[in-house]
Order: structure tokens, then sequence, then C-alpha cells
């Protein structure tokens, strides 16, 4: 991958390494126990991974794509490309409601457990998202941030860095 | 900046795609017919020279150029200027590719010359379109400097291609042999090898997510490759084994760096399950050199009569083939996903777009056949070359089946959401994005 330039790219990279961690963590997990075994409610491994997908989608979610949509997509339009961002956004908008159903039955399963019927749609719904997240990740890697890179002068790096850091992404 | 000049429509880079894959059950069919005449090959125009130009003309310069044409915008930023060059270098490549096979197969001269001077003019269309590229990057140098040697070691080939073709009829070449694998040495390692290494410095830690090798490891391996490729060529043209042995074991040297760079990406990325595709990606890493020590040894005589043939098949088909079809199955569906967001309808998943089966149909007779044939020239069985030859037709079949489902999924998509025929040749800002 591109080495990032500036400092609001870095911290965005850094971002999608924590998702990613994440997502890594959560597909490995799902292909052990497998979709027809709902784990113990005190499966150690699995409560850690329902804790992390709590925090990480939440900020990943509310901060992450929210702040690309608002400060970066409108930049990259003007100096790059518009159909980037569009589509960039059209993913934020296929991720967002299985990101937040997955955080819901997470919230749910570290209260109550799994069920039968819990675990199969958690694991569903969180290998749809490890799919389409990580291929997100991937063309943001690619196109998205070095083409940030070359667009984004220091004084602006400056502030969105800031800005970033307000919204408290992860 | 022209945003449809970097968003290539998906039918720029799916045509060579697809091409390459017909190309690739049409290698296995020759290969099949001219079984006979494959392990005593010694050069010429005749089946084998066919089989063997199908394979780099066909597979291998189709897929670098749909690859350069779609990448080389998205990894370094820099728009294409007209896309018109893109679509000529298409037209002439494959109407000057299928000529040459036809004359290169039955031997007629004038045919041979022809399709070779139509395929001279769209390689060097697309050189003219690359060179563009490369002038205009101010990102990744270690990648922009391996796809320039591999530029300039087309421009080599070429030249020499069309000498050697020239010289059937005229015979002004001192040796004609020296020159083919001078010819040969800059095809596979000057070109594709240069080539298949840079844009490896680009995808292997895209698919991985990890960062890029931190070490030396990326300038060692480019400059001990030009090295090589430089000792190899004037090895070859004044037919110097110690030289070309020289070239051999410089290649080595920098696969193996080449090699540590990649699996450094892959150790540190953050996606492990990377699927079949990086089961032949490492196989062909694996083979590379291999497929160098043969050269080396085969230069000196020790690997025997069939030595020779055996190297070029284990370069060809056993490196270069297994390598691009790894990089293939990763690639046509990663580039149809990128082009099915349109509001209002949910993008498929990347494994919803086609099914696993003929990927692992496909990597099971491709290593079957890579030990038939293999076998076959070693042992000097022409059996076991056509037996080989069938697992190759069926394990490419499957990958033709492969290749139509994404682009089928990719058609019913836009039929779907448009209500229409699927948008192939639009560049509309939300179904050609092609970050």
């Amino acid at each position: 991958m591109y080495d990032h330039r500036l400092n609001i790219t870095r911290a965005l990279h850094n971002d999608h390494l924590t998702t990613l961690a994440l997502l890594e963590k959560l597909e490995t997990t799902l292909r052990r126990i497998g979709p027809g075994n709902p784990p113990e409610k005190d499966d150690v491994m699995v409560s850690a991974i329902l804790n992390d997908i709590r925090t990480v989608m939440e900020a990943e979610v509310t901060g992450h794509f929210a702040f690309e949509e608002e400060h970066l997509f409108p930049r990259f339009a003007e100096h790059v490309d518009h159909g980037i961002p569009m589509m960039l956004q059209g993913e934020h908008e296929t991720i967002r409601p299985i990101a937040a159903r997955l955080r819901e039955l997470a919230i749910a399963a570290l209260e109550n457990g799994f069920d039968a019927a819990s675990w199969a749609e958690f694991s569903d719904v969180g290998m749809e998202l490890v799919e389409r997240e990580v291929f997100h990740i991937q063309k943001e890697e690619m196109g998205f941030l070095p083409a940030l890179d070359q667009i984004i002068d220091p004084e602006d790096d400056g502030e969105l860095t800031m800005a970033y850091a307000e919204i408290g992404a992860k | 900046m022209g945003a449809q000049m970097r968003l290539l429509p998906p039918t720029l880079p799916f045509r060579f795609f697809g091409a390459a894959a017909v190309m690739h059950v049409a290698v296995w069919l020759a290969g099949f017919w001219a079984a006979e005449g494959i392990p005593a090959f010694s050069g010429g125009p005749g089946p084998v020279l066919a089989v063997i130009h199908i394979l780099t003309l066909g597979v291998f310069g189709m897929t670098a150029m749909g690859a350069a044409f779609q990448l080389l915008p998205v990894a370094t930023g820099v728009a294409h200027r007209s896309l018109v060059p893109v679509r000529l270098a298409w037209w002439l490549y494959l109407s000057g590719a299928v000529v040459l096979f036809y004359g290169f197969a039955t031997s007629i001269h004038a045919a041979m010359l022809i399709g070779g001077i139509v395929v001279a003019a769209g390689f060097m269309v697309f050189l003219a379109v690359v060179a563009s590229l490369l002038r205009r990057a101010r990102t990744l140098p270690l990648q922009v400097r391996f796809a320039w040697v591999g530029l300039v070691s087309l421009l080599l080939l070429v030249v020499l291609g069309l000498a050697l073709i020239e010289d059937l009829a005229r015979g002004f070449l001192p040796d004609h042999q020296f020159v083919g694998l001078a010819h040969l040495i800059l095809a596979a390692f000057g070109f594709m090898g240069m080539l298949t290494m840079g844009f490896s410095y680009i995808l292997v830690p895209m698919f991985a997510l990890s960062a890029n090798p931190p070490g030396p490891e990326g300038s060692v391996s480019f400059f001990l490759a030009l090295g090589a490729v430089a000792v190899g060529v004037a090895g070859a043209l004044v037919g110097s084994a110690p030289l070309l042995g020289g070239a051999a074991l410089l290649g080595a040297v920098a696969s193996a760096a080449y090699i540590r760079a990649m699996l450094w990406s892959l150790r540190n990325g953050m996606r492990k399950n990377l699927g079949l595709s990086f089961v032949l990606i490492k196989a062909a890493w694996l083979m590379l050199p291999v497929c160098l020590v043969m050269g080396g040894a085969a230069a000196f005589g020790m690997l025997g009569e069939h030595g020779p043939v055996l190297f070029t098949f284990m370069l060809l088909f056993g490196w270069l083939l297994t390598f691009l079809m790894g990089i293939l199955q990763r690639i046509i569906p990663f580039l149809a996903a990128m082009n099915m967001s349109k509001k209002g309808k949910k993008p498929p998943r990347l494994s919803e777009l086609a099914e696993a089966a003929p990927l692992k149909i496909h990597a099971f007779c491709h290593a079957l056949a890579l030990i038939a044939v293999g076998s076959g020239i070693a042992f000097d069985s022409s059996n076991l070359i056509r037996g080989g030859a069938v697992a190759g037709v069926v394990g490419a079949l499957a990958f033709l089946w492969f290749t139509v489902t994404v682009l089928r999924s990719y058609r019913d998509y836009h039929k779907e959401s448009d209500g229409g025929s699927a948008p192939l040749n639009s560049a509309t800002p939300v179904s050609n994005p092609n970050p």
C-alpha cells in the first residue's frame, strides 16, 4: 500500500487497520465456529469480539464515514473525480445498516448470549460485513487516500486532522 | 482533470481480460494439436511456435495491456489523456495476433510478416499510452521504474521479433536461434517479468492490506533483475553459456529479494485469508527461482537434450501463466464489483459474482497439466503432453466459465437496476468509478 504523506491520510489509514484487525478476528471466529453452533455466553474470545464490534463499528460508521462524507468526498470530487466519492458514498450507505445490525446483535448477545437463530443471523451479517468492508477499504487504500495525499496542502492537513480528532473517530 | 479518462469504461479492461481467458483455452487446445513436436522444438515456424505465441501474445500480452491501461491510472493517480489509443491498441493487437498465429501455425511468411507488423503497431500504441502515464506519474517510483524497463524491453523484443520473421525469408541474422533466445528473454523476463514484479509491488500489498515492504528488497530486486535481463540478452546474442549462467544467477538473487518482499507483505498484511488465487501466486513464486536455476543449467547443457524446452515450459507455463491466472481471478471480479454501485440497488458481494467451483477445477487441472506436460517433455512422450493438454483445456474452460459468470453478473446487475441493457460502453459517474 501507499506510504501516506499527510497526517489526515495516516489517521484514516490507521483507522482502517483497526477495523481490519477486528474484521479479520471476526471472520476467523465465524469460520472456526460455523453458523450452526452458537457459542457459549461465557466464551471469552467471542465476548471480546462482541465488545470490539460495539465500539469499533460505532466509531467507523458515525465518525470515519461521516468525516469522509463531510470533509473529504467534496474535495476529492472538486479536485480529482466525482465518480469515486459517489461510489464510496454508495458503499457507505450499503455498509451502514449492516454494521448497525451487527452492532445490535452484538449488544444483545453480550447481555443474553446467542441462540441458534441469533447466531445464524450474526454469522450471516458478520460475513457480509467482512466482505463488503474489506473491499471498501481496499479501494480507499488504493485510489482514494493516495489521491488525497496529492491534493491536500499542509495547512488543510492540520485543520482536517484537528477536525477528525474532534469527531473522535476511534 | 478528465474523470472519464481515469475512469475507464469497464468494457475496455474486460475485453483484454476476456480475450486472455479465451486465448488460454486456445493455448491448451493448440498444445494438444502440436504435442508431437514439442519435446524436440528448437525454434522456427510451425504449430509449436504458434502455441508459444498464443500464450505470450494472447494470454500474457492481453493481460498486461488490460492491467496496465486500468491499474496505472488508478495506482498513480494519472489520467489517460484520451481513450482512443486504448481502443486502437486493442484492435491492432487482436487482429495482428490472430494473423500472426495463423502465419506461425501454417509457416506462411506473408501472414507472419503482416501479423507481426500489426501486432508491433498495437504494441507501439500501448507503449506510447503507458509511457505517457509513467512520464506524468509522481508516485510509486519503484513500480514506475519496473514499468519503464518493461517498456524498453517491449520495444527491443518487437524489433527482434520482426527481424526473426524477416530472417526466415532472407536469412540475414548471424544466428537465428541466438536471436530467438534473446527475444524470449526480453519477452518473458524483460517485458512480462518486469511488469509482473512492478505490479506485484502494487497488487500484493493491496490485496493483503499491508504496508509496502520496508527493506531494500524492492530496489535490490529491480537492479538485479535489470542486470539479469541485460546480461541474459547479451549472453543470448553472442551465444555465451557463462553469460547466460551469470544472468540466471543474477535473476535468481533478484527473484529471492522480490519473493522475500512479497512474503513480508503477506506476513504483515491484515488479510490472512487470501483464497485460492494466492495459492496459485505462491506456487508461481516458487517456480520462478526453479525455472531460473533450470535456465542456468540448460545453458551449460546440464538438463539433457530437452532441457531448453523444459526450461521454456517452466518459464512460460509454470511461472508466468500460473502467476497471471492467480492475479486475473482476483482482478476480474474486483473490477466488476467496482463498477456495480448504483443508487437504489445494493451491489452484490464479491463472493456472489461467481461460484468458487470453476476456480477449484482450474487450479487442480492447471497443476495436473503442468506435471503431465513437464514430464512429457522430459521423457519425450507426446501422449503425456496430450494428456496434460486435455487437463489444461478443462482447466482453461473452467476459468473461462468463471470469467463469463462474473461478466454475466455484471450485466444482470445493470439490467435489473436500469431496466435495460448493461452500460458496458458508457462511463457514467456512478457505474464507472474505477478508483
